[in-house]
């Protein structure tokens, strides 16, 4: 999420969405649809479980052991946190037969959508020419390179 | 059956919507993300006629917001399974000790 945006300028833009659209979700705005409305409700539902639930699984998952050796508090507070969000979630998703042929036909559309989106990339790539024969190098290039090789080499002999 | 289809629908317009979001946000000068964008544009239309011709009378705005809405909802009826997944992945994880292996 926090990588969005340039290589070399990240972490900039994917909080501000993220939280951008926390706020929405938290106030919505006046004058929404039935449907953005049951949306909306379902939005905050969700999030009355899946924040301490995330924050949770987060926890165990850093006092999980490695090289077997583990954070026994970390786990501890993990795991109560988990079984807060699993017991509230319980209590609050109500599925039902209608609500599995939905989810399943969404689930459908996503797919389609991604796979669609996976062709134009292959498309694109495959009617994009190749980059040409890289020149060669020119004069200051070649010096700058074998300064470096040169001092690099320099250095591994002053270490040995 | 109306409702499954607009779901249908509305969930490849949420998608698009979501890759022409990312390939704005991530664009860099050596990305050329012109194509992509038009072919996200081009299934999202498709997928706002596809609808406006099941639902007449609704105005392509409306169409557009109510079955994001719709398809929003059913998403997220599938996060209590992908929570409980990863939550028993990470019990088995948190628990299990592997045996000392002497080198």
């Amino acid at each position: 999420m926090a990588r969005m945006g340039p290589a070399f300028d990240r972490s900039r833009f994917g909080f501000l969405v993220f939280f951008a659209g926390l706020l929405l979700a938290l106030l919505p705005a006046e004058g929404l649809m039935t449907s953005e409305d049951a949306a909306s409700e379902s939005l905050r539902l969700t999030l009355s479980w899946a924040i301490p639930g995330a924050i949770g699984l987060y926890t165990v998952a850093s006092g999980a052991p490695i090289y077997n050796e583990s954070n026994l508090l970390k786990l501890l507070i993990g795991w109560a946190l988990t079984l807060y969000s699993l017991s509230t979630m319980i209590s609050v998703w109500s599925p039902d037969i209608d609500m599995i042929g939905k989810t399943v036909s969404s689930g459908l559309g996503l797919l389609s959508a991604l796979i669609i989106y996976l062709y134009s990339i292959r498309i694109t790539e495959s009617i994009s020419s190749g980059d040409s024969v890289t020149k060669p190098l020119e004069g200051d290039e070649i010096k700058h390179i074998s300064d470096i090789l040169l001092s690099n080499l320099v250095d591994m002999e002053a270490k040995e | 059956m109306s409702e499954i289809v607009t779901v249908f629908f509305g969930s490849i317009i949420l998608a698009s919507m979501a890759i022409l979001i990312h390939l704005f946000s991530a664009y860099h000068p050596y990305h050329n993300p012109a194509p992509l964008a038009l072919s996200s544009l081009a299934t999202m239309s498709i997928s706002v006629l596809a609808l406006a011709t099941i639902n007449d009378g609704f105005s392509y705005l409306e169409i557009v917001r109510g079955s994001v809405s719709e398809s929003i909802s059913s998403l997220l009826n599938i996060l209590p399974l992908v929570y409980l997944s990863i939550a028993i992945i990470l019990f088995n994880v948190s628990f299990k000790h592997r045996k000392d292996e002497p080198l």
